[in-house]
C-alpha cells in the first residue's frame, strides 16, 4: 500500500472480491472481480458503468454495508471489516442510494434529515444547525414540516441528500442521485456537489449522465465487476470505441465536436463540456 | 384508442391541513397511436396524471374518455377500456414480487385468463423486446437481476398486456447510455406498430428525440402544449418552470447570446452540427 506521497487517499481498495452469496436454489453473483482504487481526499470521481456492472456494489463496499470476500476497503482510515469502527466510518463516509424511498424513515421531513446527527449524539443547537444547512442546500427548507410521503420522488431524493449532508462527513458516494430530478432539481444536486468539493469535501459520484461525470476530475470505468479503464474527463471521452463496449456514450459536447470535425471545422480533442466548445467556436470567427 | 382529459382536478388529503392541489382543470388529448411527452418540474403533476389516466385514482372533477367510454363509470366497458391502456410506473422495479422474473412476466396475461403456453409465450416475447435474454434470466429471481435488467423486466410485464396506449413514467431513469438508447428504440418500434405511447421524463434530449407532441405541467396546469419545435422555442419560460432545453438546442442558444444566432431549434447534436458548420465551416458564411 504506497498510496500516500503528498496526497493522501481518503478510500484505498486493493483487490477487492464481492460474490452475493447463494439464496435457496440461486446460485452466488459475482459481482466484484479484483477492484483496485484509491481516491485521493477533496477529489471529485465520477463511476461511470452499463447496468449490473458492479457500481453499487462497489458503494455498499465503501461503506461497509457489504464486506469484502476477499482484498480489503479502507476508507477515511477504517478498514470496512473491522465491525468495531464501523459507525465511526459511516459518519465519515455518507451515502445516498438509487432509491429515496428507502431512506426515508421519518414521518416528518426535518425529523429524518435530524437521524443522522442525533444517532451521533450532537446537541440539540448544532443538529438545528446542521438540519437548516442541509435543507437550505437542498432547497427543502421550505417543506421542513412536510411527511416525506406527501413529496413527490424528487423532493424525496433531496430530502435524502440533506439527510447525508447533514452528518458533516468527509466523503460523500452518492448512487445516482439525479436519476430521477427534474432539469433544475438535477442542476441544484449538480450545484451541491460544486459546494461539498470547494469545502473539500470528496465526492464520489455514481452516474449515468456523461455530462455530469464530465465535471470530475477523474472518471473510472468499470465493466464487468473490474475496472476498464479512467483517467481524467477528456482522456476518457476521447475513448469513443472503448466506451461504447462498456455501454456508455460521450456527452453531448463530445458528440457534437466529433460532428463539426466531421464538417471540416477545426476543432481540438478534449473537449467534453459546452462551454469549452463555445469558447473555441467563437475564437474562430 | 383516443383519450380525452377533460377539465381534470385532483386534490391530495382534501380538508386537512396539508391538502395539495396537484392537478387543476388539466384538458388534453392523446390521439391514436400518438408519441405525446408529458413534461414538467419535481411536483408539478405528472405521476399523478398518470394514475388518473390509467383508472387508479378518481379524478376529484372532470373526466377521462378513452374512444367515448368514461374509465370511471362503474361498468364494463370501463373496465375494459383501463385494460386497453398499459401503465409504467416510475421505479416499477419496486413492484416485482414474483419468485422468478418469468412468473412476474405472465402475472398480467394470467390476469386476463389466458392459458400457460400463451402466457408463456408472450412473456418470452417481451422479454426479448426489453433486452433481456429469456433463457438466462426467466428462471431466476427478479432479485437477483440489478438496477436496470430489474426495469427491464418490469416494462417486459406490461408489454405482455399488449396495450394500446403504453404509459411509461421516466422509463429510462436509472438506465445506462445503451439502455437508454435501446428503451428509446423499444418505444420507437412499438409506437411504428400502432401503440400510442405517452412518456413522461425529465429529460429533454430524449423527448426531443422521440416525441411528436409535448405537453408542459407547471403547478398542476396545463402550460404549454405543442410539437417539439414549439416548445422547445421557448426556453426562458422552460427555464422558469424548473425545466431546460435539450442539449443542442441549450447549446445554440448560447451561441446566440454570444453573437451567433441562427434560425430555428435544433434538436439533435446532428441539426446543430449543421447549423453551425453553416456558421463557421469552410463553405460557410462569414460569422453573423
Ligand atoms: N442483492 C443482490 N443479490 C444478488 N445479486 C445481486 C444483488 N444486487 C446486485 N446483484 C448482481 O450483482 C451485479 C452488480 O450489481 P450492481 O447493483 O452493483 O450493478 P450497478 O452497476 O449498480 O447497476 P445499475 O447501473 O443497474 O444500478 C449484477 O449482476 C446484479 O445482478
Ligand atoms: N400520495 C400523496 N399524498 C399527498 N400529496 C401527494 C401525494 N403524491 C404526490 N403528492 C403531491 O402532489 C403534487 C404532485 O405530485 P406528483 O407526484 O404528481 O409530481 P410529479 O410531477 O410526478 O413529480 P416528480 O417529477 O418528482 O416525479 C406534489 O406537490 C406532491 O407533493
Ligand atoms: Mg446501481
Ligand atoms: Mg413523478
Amino acid at each position: 500500500m504506497n498510496g500516500s506521497g503528498s496526497q493522501k487517499n481518503i478510500i484505498q481498495i486493493r483487490g477487492l472480491e464481492y460474490s452475493y452469496p447463494p439464496q435457496d436454489d440461486r446460485p452466488a453473483v459475482p459481482a466484484l472481480s479484483g477492484v483496485d482504487l484509491d481516491v485521493a481526499e477533496g477529489s471529485f470521481v465520477a463511476v461511470v458503468g452499463r447496468n449490473g456492472c458492479g457500481k453499487s456494489t462497489l458503494a455498499k463496499c465503501m461503506n461497509a454495508l457489504l464486506l469484502p470476500d476477499s482484498g480489503s476497503v479502507v476508507c477515511a482510515g477504517f478498514d470496512t471489516s473491522c465491525g468495531e469502527t464501523v459507525w465511526e466510518l459511516r459518519r465519515n463516509v455518507g451515502m445516498v442510494f438509487q432509491n429515496p424511498d428507502n431512506q426515508l424513515v421519518s414521518s416528518v421531513v426535518e425529523d429524518d434529515v435530524a437521524f443522522g446527527p442525533e444517532n451521533l449524539g450532537e446537541d440539540p443547537s448544532e443538529i438545528r444547525r446542521r438540519v437548516d444547512g442541509a435543507l437550505k442546500a437542498v432547497g427543502m427548507y421550505e417543506l421542513r414540516r412536510q411527511a416525506p410521503h406527501l413529496l413527490s420522488g424528487g423532493q424525496k431524493q433531496r430530502v435524502a441528500i440533506a439527510g447525508v449532508l447533514a452528518l458533516d462527513p468527509k466523503c460523500v458516494v452518492l448512487d445516482e442521485p439525479t436519476a430521477m430530478l427534474d432539469p433544475s432539481g438535477r442542476r441544484e444536486v449538480m450545484d451541491i456537489i460544486e459546494t461539498l468539493r470547494a469545502r473539500g469535501t470528496t465526492v464520489i459520484l455514481i452516474t449515468h449522465f456523461m455530462e455530469e461525470a464530465a465535471r470530475a476530475d477523474r472518471v473510472v470505468v468499470m465493466d464487468g465487476g473490474r475496472i476498464a479503464f479512467e483517467g481524467s474527463p477528456a482522456e476518457v471521452f476521447a475513448q469513443t470505441g472503448r466506451l461504447e463496449e462498456c455501454g456508455l456514450s460521450v456527452p453531448f459536447a463530445a458528440e457534437l465536436a466529433q460532428l463539426l470535425r466531421e464538417e471540416g471545422i477545426d476543432v481540438p480533442g478534449g473537449i467534453v463540456n459546452a462551454q469549452q466548445l463555445q469558447d473555441h467556436l467563437c475564437s474562430l470567427k | 384508442m383516443l383519450v380525452e382529459v377533460r377539465n381534470v382536478t385532483y386534490t391530495y388529503n382534501e380538508g386537512l391541513p396539508f391538502e395539495t392541489t396537484a392537478l387543476e382543470d388539466v384538458s388534453f388529448s392523446l390521439r391514436p397511436g400518438c408519441f405525446s411527452a408529458l413534461i414538467g418540474h419535481t411536483g408539478s403533476g405528472k405521476s399523478t396524471l398518470l394514475q388518473i389516466l390509467c383508472g387508479l385514482i378518481e379524478p376529484g372533477a372532470g373526466s377521462v374518455l378513452a374512444d367515448g367510454t368514461d374509465l370511471y363509470e362503474k361498468t364494463g366497458a370501463a373496465l375494459a377500456a383501463r385494460r386497453r391502456i398499459g401503465m409504467v410506473f416510475q421505479y416499477p422495479e419496486h413492484q416485482l414480487f414474483g419468485e422468478t422474473v418469468l412468473a412476474d412476466v405472465c402475472f398480467g396475461p394470467k390476469n386476463l385468463g389466458l392459458s400457460d403456453d400463451e402466457c408463456r409465450e408472450r412473456a418470452f416475447e417481451s422479454l426479448r423486446l426489453v433486452g433481456l435474454d429469456p433463457d438466462e434470466k426467466a428462471g431466476i429471481s427478479p432479485f437477483s437481476l440489478s438496477g436496470g435488467e430489474r426495469r427491464r423486466a418490469a416494462i417486459a410485464g406490461v408489454l405482455a398486456m399488449r396495450p394500446e396506449l403504453l404509459i411509461l413514467d421516466e422509463p429510462a431513469a436509472g438506465l445506462d447510455p445503451k439502455g437508454c438508447g435501446e428503451m428509446s428504440a423499444l418505444m420507437r418500434s412499438l409506437n411504428e406498430e400502432g401503440t400510442g405511447i405517452l412518456l413522461v421524463s425529465h429529460d429533454m434530449d430524449e423527448v426531443a428525440a422521440l416525441a411528436k407532441q409535448v405537453l408542459v405541467l407547471n403547478g398542476g396546469r396545463v402550460a404549454m402544449e405543442g410539437t417539439c419545435e414549439e416548445v422547445f422555442s421557448r426556453g426562458g419560460e422552460l427555464a422558469r418552470m424548473g425545466l431546460s432545453l435539450p442539449a443542442p438546442a441549450a447549446f445554440m442558444s448560447a451561441m446566440a447570446q454570444r453573437g451567433y444566432p441562427t434560425e430555428g431549434v435544433a434538436l439533435t447534436a446532428r441539426q446543430a452540427a449543421r447549423k453551425l458548420s453553416a456558421l463557421f465551416g469552410k463553405r460557410g458564411g462569414n460569422g453573423v
